[in-house]
Protein backbone atom coordinates (compact mmCIF):
# COMPACT_ATOMS: atom_id res chain seq x y z
CA UNK A 1 0.00 0.00 0.00
CA UNK A 2 1.40 3.38 -0.97
CA UNK A 3 1.24 5.46 2.05
CA UNK A 4 0.99 9.78 1.67
CA UNK A 5 4.47 11.84 1.70
CA UNK A 6 2.56 14.83 4.18
CA UNK A 7 -0.45 13.24 6.21
CA UNK A 8 -2.55 16.70 7.96
CA UNK A 9 -5.44 16.29 10.01
CA UNK A 10 -7.85 19.39 10.98
CA UNK A 11 -10.27 18.83 13.83
CA UNK A 12 -12.55 21.41 14.70
CA UNK A 13 -15.96 22.52 16.15
CA UNK A 14 -18.51 22.32 13.04
CA UNK A 15 -18.79 26.25 13.21
CA UNK A 16 -18.37 28.35 9.84
CA UNK A 17 -16.55 30.52 11.13
CA UNK A 18 -13.50 28.11 11.64
CA UNK A 19 -13.51 27.84 7.50
CA UNK A 20 -10.83 29.47 6.72
CA UNK A 21 -8.70 27.56 8.75
CA UNK A 22 -9.36 24.92 6.40
CA UNK A 23 -9.05 26.50 3.25
CA UNK A 24 -5.50 27.93 4.47
CA UNK A 25 -4.40 24.86 4.92
CA UNK A 26 -5.45 23.37 1.99
CA UNK A 27 -3.36 26.39 0.01
CA UNK A 28 -0.32 25.80 2.36
CA UNK A 29 0.13 21.99 1.49
CA UNK A 30 -0.51 23.08 -2.43
CA UNK A 31 1.94 25.58 -1.96
CA UNK A 32 4.52 24.93 0.27
CA UNK A 33 4.40 20.55 0.63
CA UNK A 34 4.18 19.36 -2.35
CA UNK A 35 7.15 17.80 -4.12
CA UNK A 36 5.28 19.03 -7.71
CA UNK A 37 5.51 22.13 -9.17
CA UNK A 38 1.69 23.35 -9.08
CA UNK A 39 -0.07 25.44 -11.04
CA UNK A 40 -1.92 28.29 -9.64
CA UNK A 41 -5.17 27.35 -11.18
CA UNK A 42 -4.88 24.18 -9.06
CA UNK A 43 -3.81 24.91 -6.00
CA UNK A 44 -6.95 27.47 -6.36
CA UNK A 45 -9.36 24.86 -7.16
CA UNK A 46 -8.67 22.84 -4.47
CA UNK A 47 -8.78 26.13 -2.12
CA UNK A 48 -12.50 26.23 -3.61
CA UNK A 49 -13.70 22.68 -3.33
CA UNK A 50 -12.42 22.40 -0.07
CA UNK A 51 -14.26 25.87 0.75
CA UNK A 52 -17.16 23.83 -0.32
CA UNK A 53 -16.81 21.16 1.25
CA UNK A 54 -16.14 22.38 4.23
CA UNK A 55 -18.96 24.67 3.92
CA UNK A 56 -21.43 21.85 3.04
CA UNK A 57 -20.09 20.03 6.20
CA UNK A 58 -20.84 23.03 8.79
CA UNK A 59 -24.06 24.50 7.50
CA UNK A 60 -25.82 21.63 5.85
CA UNK A 61 -24.73 18.91 8.75
CA UNK A 62 -26.36 20.59 11.63
CA UNK A 63 -27.00 18.36 14.54
CA UNK A 64 -27.64 20.97 16.76
CA UNK A 65 -25.31 19.51 18.52
CA UNK A 66 -22.29 22.17 20.24
CA UNK A 67 -19.82 19.07 20.22
CA UNK A 68 -20.15 18.19 16.61
CA UNK A 69 -16.79 17.50 15.59
CA UNK A 70 -15.85 17.77 11.79
CA UNK A 71 -12.26 16.43 10.43
CA UNK A 72 -10.46 17.19 7.20
CA UNK A 73 -7.63 15.61 6.45
CA UNK A 74 -5.16 16.19 3.76
CA UNK A 75 -2.85 13.04 2.08
CA UNK A 76 -0.37 14.48 -0.39
CA UNK A 77 0.72 11.49 -2.49
CA UNK A 78 3.19 12.06 -5.24
CA UNK A 79 0.77 12.02 -8.08
CA UNK A 80 -2.29 13.43 -6.13
CA UNK A 81 -3.76 15.50 -3.08
CA UNK A 82 -6.63 13.26 -1.24
CA UNK A 83 -8.82 15.97 0.94
CA UNK A 84 -11.70 13.81 3.09
CA UNK A 85 -13.59 15.67 5.05
CA UNK A 86 -16.00 14.10 7.63
CA UNK A 87 -19.07 15.58 9.71
CA UNK A 88 -21.58 14.47 12.52
CA UNK A 89 -24.39 15.47 10.26
CA UNK A 90 -27.48 13.39 9.12
CA UNK A 91 -25.97 13.03 5.77
CA UNK A 92 -27.26 13.29 2.38
CA UNK A 93 -27.26 10.66 -1.00
CA UNK A 94 -24.90 12.04 -3.39
CA UNK A 95 -26.83 10.48 -6.20
CA UNK A 96 -30.46 12.65 -4.91
CA UNK A 97 -28.84 15.69 -4.98
CA UNK A 98 -30.34 17.86 -7.88
CA UNK A 99 -28.14 19.39 -10.71
CA UNK A 100 -27.92 23.11 -10.55
CA UNK A 101 -30.42 25.02 -12.16
CA UNK A 102 -28.85 27.11 -14.74
CA UNK A 103 -32.25 28.36 -16.59
CA UNK A 104 -33.33 30.08 -13.18
CA UNK A 105 -30.48 30.52 -11.33
CA UNK A 106 -31.44 30.31 -7.79
CA UNK A 107 -28.86 31.49 -4.95
CA UNK A 108 -27.78 28.18 -4.04
CA UNK A 109 -27.25 24.56 -5.16
CA UNK A 110 -23.65 24.91 -6.73
CA UNK A 111 -21.30 23.76 -4.54
CA UNK A 112 -21.65 19.98 -5.41
CA UNK A 113 -21.41 20.63 -8.86
CA UNK A 114 -18.15 22.59 -8.38
CA UNK A 115 -16.33 20.23 -6.63
CA UNK A 116 -17.58 17.61 -8.87
CA UNK A 117 -16.14 19.85 -12.38
CA UNK A 118 -12.77 21.25 -10.36
CA UNK A 119 -12.02 18.05 -9.08
CA UNK A 120 -10.92 14.57 -10.58
CA UNK A 121 -12.82 12.54 -8.03
CA UNK A 122 -15.50 13.21 -5.76
CA UNK A 123 -16.99 10.87 -3.31
CA UNK A 124 -19.23 10.29 -0.46
CA UNK A 125 -19.65 7.83 2.19
CA UNK A 126 -22.02 7.83 5.34
CA UNK A 127 -20.88 5.78 8.40
CA UNK A 128 -22.13 5.66 12.05
CA UNK A 129 -19.74 8.17 13.37
CA UNK A 130 -18.56 10.35 10.73
CA UNK A 131 -19.98 11.04 7.00
CA UNK A 132 -17.13 11.54 4.48
CA UNK A 133 -16.93 13.48 1.41
CA UNK A 134 -13.61 12.46 -0.09
CA UNK A 135 -12.06 14.61 -3.03
CA UNK A 136 -9.34 13.19 -5.43
CA UNK A 137 -6.42 15.86 -7.38
CA UNK A 138 -4.28 14.47 -9.51
CA UNK A 139 -0.92 16.83 -10.26
CA UNK A 140 -1.31 15.70 -14.17
CA UNK A 141 -3.60 17.42 -15.93
CA UNK A 142 -4.47 14.03 -17.82
CA UNK A 143 -5.69 12.46 -14.61
CA UNK A 144 -4.40 9.65 -12.22
CA UNK A 145 -0.89 7.83 -13.41
CA UNK A 146 -1.24 4.64 -15.23
CA UNK A 147 -1.00 1.71 -12.73
CA UNK B 1 -14.12 41.23 4.14
CA UNK B 2 -13.84 45.15 3.71
CA UNK B 3 -17.40 47.33 2.75
CA UNK B 4 -16.76 50.65 1.24
CA UNK B 5 -18.88 52.77 0.41
CA UNK B 6 -19.43 55.47 -2.22
CA UNK B 7 -21.75 57.87 -3.49
CA UNK B 8 -21.84 58.78 -7.11
CA UNK B 9 -24.41 60.57 -7.64
CA UNK B 10 -27.28 58.54 -8.15
CA UNK B 11 -25.05 55.37 -8.19
CA UNK B 12 -23.64 53.67 -5.04
CA UNK B 13 -20.44 51.80 -5.30
CA UNK B 14 -19.89 49.16 -2.69
CA UNK B 15 -16.13 48.28 -3.30
CA UNK B 16 -15.22 44.69 -1.94
CA UNK B 17 -12.00 43.74 -0.40
CA UNK B 18 -10.89 40.34 1.03
CA UNK B 19 -13.30 36.61 0.85
CA UNK B 20 -16.44 36.35 -0.84
CA UNK B 21 -17.73 33.12 0.90
CA UNK B 22 -20.07 31.90 3.48
CA UNK B 23 -18.44 33.54 6.22
CA UNK B 24 -18.89 36.85 4.64
CA UNK B 25 -21.59 36.74 2.73
CA UNK B 26 -24.37 37.83 5.19
CA UNK B 27 -22.40 40.92 5.59
CA UNK B 28 -23.16 41.74 1.94
CA UNK B 29 -26.48 40.49 2.05
CA UNK B 30 -27.17 42.96 5.10
CA UNK B 31 -24.94 46.19 3.76
CA UNK B 32 -27.22 46.15 0.02
CA UNK B 33 -30.69 45.42 2.08
CA UNK B 34 -29.69 48.53 3.90
CA UNK B 35 -28.91 50.48 0.97
CA UNK B 36 -32.14 49.35 -0.81
CA UNK B 37 -33.94 50.37 2.42
CA UNK B 38 -32.31 53.92 1.98
CA UNK B 39 -33.90 54.34 -1.43
CA UNK B 40 -30.22 53.06 -2.93
CA UNK B 41 -31.23 51.55 -5.59
CA UNK B 42 -28.32 51.82 -8.63
CA UNK B 43 -25.41 49.44 -7.17
CA UNK B 44 -21.87 48.68 -8.52
CA UNK B 45 -19.97 46.24 -6.74
CA UNK B 46 -16.46 46.79 -6.85
CA UNK B 47 -14.79 43.43 -7.32
CA UNK B 48 -10.78 44.20 -8.01
CA UNK B 49 -10.30 43.74 -4.43
CA UNK B 50 -11.98 40.54 -4.13
CA UNK B 51 -9.62 37.12 -3.91
CA UNK B 52 -11.64 34.60 -3.70
CA UNK B 53 -15.46 33.67 -3.85
CA UNK B 54 -16.71 30.26 -3.17
CA UNK B 55 -20.63 28.88 -4.31
CA UNK B 56 -22.17 30.69 -1.12
CA UNK B 57 -20.39 34.03 -1.88
CA UNK B 58 -21.93 34.19 -5.41
CA UNK B 59 -25.09 33.39 -4.55
CA UNK B 60 -25.22 35.85 -1.77
CA UNK B 61 -24.67 38.37 -4.93
CA UNK B 62 -27.52 36.70 -6.59
CA UNK B 63 -29.65 37.16 -3.78
CA UNK B 64 -28.90 40.62 -3.38
CA UNK B 65 -29.64 41.32 -7.54
CA UNK B 66 -33.29 39.43 -7.13
CA UNK B 67 -34.02 41.69 -3.91
CA UNK B 68 -33.11 44.96 -6.10
CA UNK B 69 -34.72 43.84 -8.87
CA UNK B 70 -37.56 43.26 -6.95
CA UNK B 71 -37.82 46.76 -5.73
CA UNK B 72 -37.14 48.46 -9.65
CA UNK B 73 -33.90 48.64 -8.75
CA UNK B 74 -30.81 46.98 -10.08
CA UNK B 75 -26.81 45.86 -9.23
CA UNK B 76 -23.80 45.73 -11.54
CA UNK B 77 -20.68 43.76 -11.11
CA UNK B 78 -16.63 45.09 -12.03
CA UNK B 79 -13.44 44.48 -12.22
CA UNK B 80 -13.33 40.53 -11.37
CA UNK B 81 -9.89 38.99 -10.84
CA UNK B 82 -9.58 36.42 -13.66
CA UNK B 83 -9.76 34.21 -10.72
CA UNK B 84 -13.20 35.11 -9.34
CA UNK B 85 -14.24 35.21 -13.06
CA UNK B 86 -13.37 31.64 -13.74
CA UNK B 87 -16.14 30.85 -10.83
CA UNK B 88 -18.36 32.82 -12.22
CA UNK B 89 -18.20 31.51 -15.34
CA UNK B 90 -18.46 27.71 -14.16
CA UNK B 91 -21.84 28.36 -12.62
CA UNK B 92 -23.18 30.45 -15.32
CA UNK B 93 -23.62 33.87 -13.55
CA UNK B 94 -22.10 35.63 -16.24
CA UNK B 95 -25.31 35.42 -17.91
CA UNK B 96 -27.30 36.86 -15.30
CA UNK B 97 -25.23 39.73 -14.29
CA UNK B 98 -24.15 42.62 -16.10
CA UNK B 99 -20.13 43.27 -15.40
CA UNK B 100 -18.02 45.53 -16.96
CA UNK B 101 -14.49 46.31 -16.06
CA UNK B 102 -13.81 48.87 -14.02
CA UNK B 103 -15.97 50.16 -11.60
CA UNK B 104 -16.46 54.03 -13.65
CA UNK B 105 -17.80 52.37 -16.58
CA UNK B 106 -20.22 49.99 -14.64
CA UNK B 107 -21.61 53.92 -12.88
CA UNK B 108 -21.36 55.11 -16.38
CA UNK B 109 -23.83 52.59 -17.64
CA UNK B 110 -26.68 53.76 -15.07
CA UNK B 111 -26.07 57.40 -16.00
CA UNK B 112 -26.28 56.24 -19.70
CA UNK B 113 -29.24 54.36 -19.41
Amino acid sequence: MIRPTVEVVLQCAQRLDLLRLATEMSRLICTTLSASDLDQDLVDNVELAVSEACTNAMRHSQTGDANARMIVRFELYEDRLVVEVKDQGAGFDLDKVPPPNFKEHPDGGYGLYLMQTIMDEVFYTRGSEYNTLTMKKYFRKEGPFPS
Amino acid sequence: MEIIEERIGEVTVLKLTGRLDSVSAPELKDRVKACARNGQLHLVIDMAGIDFVDSSGLGSLVACLRSLNKGAGDMRLAALQDRVRAVFELIRLHQIFEIFDSADTAVDSFRNA
